[in-house]
């Protein structure tokens, strides 16, 4: 019951804003991943491994490093930055529309590697056969590669989100720690424990643990059944 | 019809194929180039220079490789529903192709809970529930047991005669071939060292000594069973089976097991009508000879029944088919010999009073025709069983 009494509105806005923030974000991913991760599989450039290394780079850069440039870019003084006030009337930088986008980016190699592995891993001969029966390249992608790749995309998606909610670095950068507009439940917690507030800090620690848990125990348990599905059928 | 397929490194073939031919076998060496032949035809090598003549209009080429590839995604009519997306007016109902391949009793089957002969059924039903004009079959019946196989082919061939479609398939199996298809193509090396009418490309590639044991195509038509029942006094019942067929062969009576009989123009589950023309394998090692022509032998003392009379019209030595050196098997080539000793009594209303002769195979040891002194041009009886 202390538990629950710890649980501020200032908490509630938190979770809503982290839920909100990682399910925009994923669903932008999805839309941005599906079509270049399917490119980056059927295309054999010269310059595919830099390119690949482009969108990867996220995967190893200090969040700190990338918070920094996107902090620079997304400025009033910088072009994008000039644009999306010149659009919105709003500033980019510590904005909700500012952490979406820079979530984005953030997580973009974790939508873009699940994808892309699955895509060069199914067996063309089913486009091969779609193509034979009639299907154009669209509804091949939907009616057979999307099905075919559920496990990928559902991991592709289930990843933006679980590490969108764990996003620490880029976030306090760009987002600062506006409560209800850019203050997330990882910047709250750091919150509460520079203000040795530990039962609140208790509270959103466990919250983070048991969803992330929940929610990576649900990407294996999907993936399981998907394997097993295919180990059956060859 | 004219093709020309053109993919560097892997094939180059120009083809060409009477209108009349239904079904057209593609053969030859693993690696020869015949799954590179067909996406080429397909559409799906994009690096190949293809020209198709085919002397009418074709909208549709249909494709079902040796693996099913059957979308996992989907139930079993799932897969044919997709099918049926983009059928063109020319598809036939879907549960006659159901019927035809042998997989009603699959439709509300998940994908992976089939056999593999069960998914090549259904691979093949999914492909002619789209409709195609073409439909190239790249060792799709591989795992398919032999009777439904040949009741498949038996389909695909009344398919061919009724719609216009035209069937390639690339298969292995030389009997396959040389009862279901009117015309070969022999593919070797990414060339194509042979193509023509099926017997005579299956002859040549028989005689070259490149495969141990060939198969034969003999014609013949249906004699009535209770004809046969009062001339032989077959009156026991357990004689009097449906599953042992009286066929007349070049003026002699054979007696062949309904499911090695292929009939024209009827599905295989219909019992094959009166006078109706035939066809069935048989292969070389299961033929041996007799060179005791006499009228006596009409009265056989050999348990295998069927007795064909045959002139030899070739000998062919093989060499070194095996690695422990000469084979020591030789293989005859024969034709039946309508003038030959053995008579029976064929109804009076048959045609086949002058039919054309027929080519059969024997394979035999060396010593056997050393010590029968067999040389071409001989009378000989060829015995074999068709049980």
């Amino acid at each position: 019951m202390e538990i629950f009494s710890s649980i501020t509105p200032g908490i509630i806005d938190a979770v809503w804003l982290t839920l909100k923030l990682a399910f925009i974000t994923s669903i932008i991913l999805l839309a941005i991943a599906l079509p270049l991760s399917w490119w980056l599989a059927n295309w054999q450039g010269r310059t595919k491994p830099l390119i690949m290394s482009v969108f990867a780079l996220p995967l190893v850069l200090p969040p700190t490093v990338l918070g920094f440039y996107l902090l620079i870019a997304f400025s009033p003084e910088s072009p994008l930055g000039q644009l999306w006030y010149n659009l919105s009337g709003n500033m980019l930088v510590f904005s909700f529309e500012g952490l979406v986008l820079g979530s984005v980016i953030y997580s973009l190699p974790f939508a873009l590697q699940p994808l892309y592995s699955g895509f060069v891993q199914l067996d063309k001969r089913y486009l091969e056969i779609a193509y034979s029966l009639g299907f154009s390249n669209v509804e091949r992608f939907f009616k057979i590669v999307i099905p075919l790749c559920k496990a990928p995309v559902v991991a592709a998606f289930g990843l933006s989100f679980a590490h969108t909610i764990g996003e620490f670095g880029v976030v306090l950068m760009i987002g600062g720690s506006i409560p209800g507009e850019t203050q997330v439940l990882s910047i709250a917690l750091y919150e509460q424990v520079e203000a040795l507030a530990y039962d609140q800090a208790h509270v959103l620690s466990l919250l983070l643990l048991v969803f992330s848990f929940i929610l990576l125990a649900a990407l294996y348990r999907f993936n399981g059944i998907a394997v097993s599905r295919s180990v059956n059928r060859s | 019809m004219k093709l020309s397929v053109d993919l560097p490194g892997r094939i180059s073939a120009k083809i060409s194929v009477g209108p009349s031919a239904h079904i057209v076998g593609i053969t030859g060496p693993s690696g020869a180039g015949k799954s590179s032949f067909f996406r080429a035809l397909a559409g799906v090598e994009r690096n190949a220079d293809v020209e198709m003549q085919w002397g009418r209009t074709v909208k549709k080429i249909g494709m079902v490789f040796q693996q099913p590839m059957l979308f996992p995604h989907v139930n079993v009519q799932g897969n044919i529903a997709l099918a049926q997306r983009h059928a063109s007016d020319k598809a036939i109902s879907v549960e006659r192709i159901l019927t035809g391949c042998c997989c009603t009793h699959l439709l509300d089957k998940d994908v992976y809970t089939l056999s593999g002969g069960e998914a090549q059924r259904v691979a093949i039903a999914r492909a002619l529930a789209n409709g195609p004009d073409v439909l190239l079959l790249d060792e799709s019946l591989s795992a398919i047991d032999l009777v439904t196989r040949r009741r498949i082919y038996q389909f695909l061939k009344s398919l061919c005669i009724e719609t216009g479609l035209k069937c390639f398939i690339v298969s292995h199996d030389l009997e396959d071939l040389a009862l279901f298809c009117d015309e070969l193509i022999y593919i070797s090396d990414g060339q194509v060292a042979m193509q023509g009418g099926a017997s005579d490309v299956l002859n040549t590639i028989f005689t070259s000594g490149t495969i141990e044991s060939p198969s034969a195509v003999l014609e013949g038509t249906l004699i009535d069973h209770r004809e046969v029942m009062s001339t032989e006094s077959l009156t026991n019942q357990r004689m009097q089976t449906d599953s042992v067929m009286f066929v007349d062969v070049a003026n002699t009576r054979l007696y062949v097991s309904k499911t090695a009989l292929q009939v024209d123009s009827h599905t295989f589950t219909k019992q094959p009508p009166r006078q109706q023309t035939v066809r069935f394998a048989v292969k070389a090692c299961d033929v041996s000879i007799d060179t005791n022509t006499s009228e006596s032998r009409q009265k056989t003392t050999s348990s295998i029944l069927n007795a064909l009379p045959c002139k030899i019209v070739a000998i062919n030595e093989f060499e070194c088919v095996n690695n422990e050196g000469r084979s020591g098997k030789v293989l005859l080539t024969l034709e039946t010999d309508c003038n030959g000793t053995i008579k029976t009594n064929v109804p009076s209303n048959s045609f086949a009073t002058e039919p054309n002769p027929q080519t059969l195979y024997a394979s035999v040891s060396a010593i056997s025709v050393h010590k029968l002194s067999l040389c071409i041009g001989l009378s000989v009886i060829a015995r074999f069983k068709l049980l």
